[in-house]
């Protein structure tokens, strides 16, 4: 009796043990995946978190101030993301390219993220090399870190056209007219009334070729009238009045179409849809009208006009007025005159406070032309530039233009104002970044 | 009266090891849809596939208004990506 409970408590205790032995095992197993779920989980947002501070790094070296130059200095962007609809404050410490922040910049981020950085769930460092953009961006969640690479190229388009004017000839400043920015010249000589301080001489000068000029298709072609004016094809049409919707490409950001109207005298609108661009050639362009493509992107609309004017036609045709024209895009005037006029030609932006001339864009002038400005508010931003190396400029009451300059003379006079101070923190210019394609993300 | 005993040690223990076992294939079943349901929200982030609320990062007095995208997953949590406005 005495051997048969021996072997009763033997078994139980075996089978116990046996259960025992199977529930850590299983236990084991489950946790191991559900620590390894956990850690998935915090490894993926912190990947996401790293990508956000390379987003943010971006936007940061698009938007600040264009003086500070990050050459030789290495910015680190720290903080957390804000909560939705909210705002979060980023802290930035500068450091010197140098040391282990030149030879070994992952581990000198580390080390800053440890120290400086702890607790944040974005830490990123921003570089240049001359127009490389490196960033490397750590993102923590909880205890797992993530790094993220990014490179890409970095160019800022005012070196393209670094003045606010610049002038073959003549450059002169009368009464409390007033040019804000750098002016360039060949030669000093040819600059008064402006402080020595904003010139810069160019002596080599700068050679700046005329874009081509683009002549007007559909000669063979009836022009067709359609009102109200929704264009969706390539073709000519006349007498358009009221607003003209053209309708590009939807998914071709390169296609281009091409439309010829007889003038723009009787439009008040013109609004590009899709995603291509629109050439428009317009055969008469002397006193256009209306509001056009104001509100999209000005590197989808370049208007051409190819503009005659011979000793016979001159006292009508002899002045362009743009003083009821507000555009976004680039306006390519071609001139061809007679050598024996007795007017040089003239555009006129205004010649009162009512001007409404605005551009937002370019503004290519082929020929020699007198450009004429005594009021109004003319030019959109820094990027917006008149270039007209065979043209005078007379700028006189209170004409305003934010914006360039390329011109052989220009004279102000009266309260006129012409400004482009590119390196001001209150008017940054955009800066280009592309991402380089061999190496977009890298980890 | 001993085997009565031992059996109910048993039954205890058989009891206690198919409770256990329930609550861990709950944990594994969990784990594998939160695995599962993670790597579609990462996708759809990648992607861009969300809109996401406006949030704004304010650097050095530089104010960054972006998007800040939230893929939720599993029962209640979500990952999140801020992008800057141009930043697809």
């Amino acid at each position: 009796m005495k051997r048969k409970k021996g072997i009763i408590l033997g078994v139980t205790l075996m089978m116990f043990l046996t259960i025992a032995v199977l529930g850590t095992t299983i236990m084991a197993i489950v946790m191991s995946k559900a620590r390894q779920t956990n850690d998935l989980e915090k490894r993926t947002q912190a990947y996401f978190f790293a990508r956000s501070g390379v987003e943010i790094a971006i936007q940061y070296l698009i938007d600040k101030p264009s003086e500070n130059d990050s050459q030789n200095k290495i910015w680190i962007l720290h903080g957390n993301l804000p909560a939705p609809g909210g705002n979060s404050d980023f802290s930035i410490s500068e450091k010197t390219r140098e040391g282990e922040w030149y030879s070994n910049v992952r581990n000198a981020l580390e080390e800053f993220r440890n120290d400086e950085g702890k607790g944040k769930e974005v830490v990123t460092a921003v570089w240049q090399e001359v127009e490389k953009l490196n960033i490397l961006s750590l993102g923590t969640a909880s205890d797992v870190t993530r790094v993220v690479s990014y490179m890409g190229r970095y160019t800022i388009p005012e070196t393209v056209f670094p003045f606010a004017l610049y002038a073959t000839g003549s450059i002169t400043a009368k009464g409390a007219s007033t040019i804000i920015g750098k002016i360039g010249t060949p030669d000093i000589n040819n600059v008064s009334g402006i402080d020595d301080e904003n010139i810069i001489v160019v002596e080599e000068g700068m050679n700046y070729e005329y874009p081509e000029f683009k002549e007007s298709p559909f000669d063979e072609t009836s022009p067709v009238t359609i009102n109200p004016a929704v264009i969706s094809s390539d073709g000519y049409y006349k007498g358009i009045t009221g607003s003209i919707t053209i309708k590009t490409d939807p998914t071709d950001p390169d296609s281009i179409m091409r439309v010829r109207v007889d003038n723009l005298s009787t439009v008040s609108s013109i609004v590009i849809e899709g995603t291509g661009k629109v050439e428009l050639y317009v055969d008469d362009l002397l006193s256009p009208k209306g509001v056009i493509n104001w509100d999209g992107d000005p590197g989808k609309l370049s208007i051409y006009y190819h503009h005659t004017v011979t000793k016979e036609n001159e006292k009508d045709v002899g002045t362009i007025d743009l003083s009821a024209f507000k555009m976004s895009g680039t306006l390519f005037i071609y001139g061809e005159h007679d050598l024996d006029l007795k007017k040089t030609p003239v555009i006129t932006f205004g010649t009162s406070n009512d001007s409404g001339f605005k551009l937002n864009g370019l503004m290519v002038v082929d020929g020699v032309y007198k450009i004429y400005a005594r009021g109004g508010d003319h030019g959109n931003n820094v990027a917006t530039i008149i270039y007209a190396p065979d043209s005078t400029v007379d700028f006189g009451g209170n004409a305003e233009f934010y914006g360039g300059f390329v011109v052989k003379s220009f004279e102000s006079k009266g309260t006129a104002v012409l400004s482009r101070r590119i390196e001001s923190a209150e008017n940054p210019i955009g800066i280009i970044i592309d991402t380089m394609s061999s190496e977009l993300w890298g980890e | 009266m001993e085997v009565l005993i031992a059996l109910l040690i048993i039954i205890i223990s058989v009891v206690a090891l198919l409770n256990f076992l329930t609550t861990s294939l709950r944990v594994n079943d969990t784990s594998s849809k939160i695995a599962g349901d993670l790597l579609v929200s990462s996708g759809e982030l990648e992607i861009g596939d969300i809109n996401g609320e406006t949030a704004t990062v304010t650097v050095n007095g530089v104010k960054i208004s972006g998007k800040l995208r939230e893929s939720p997953y599993g029962s209640s949590k979500k990952l999140v990506e801020f992008v800057r406005p141009s930043g697809d």
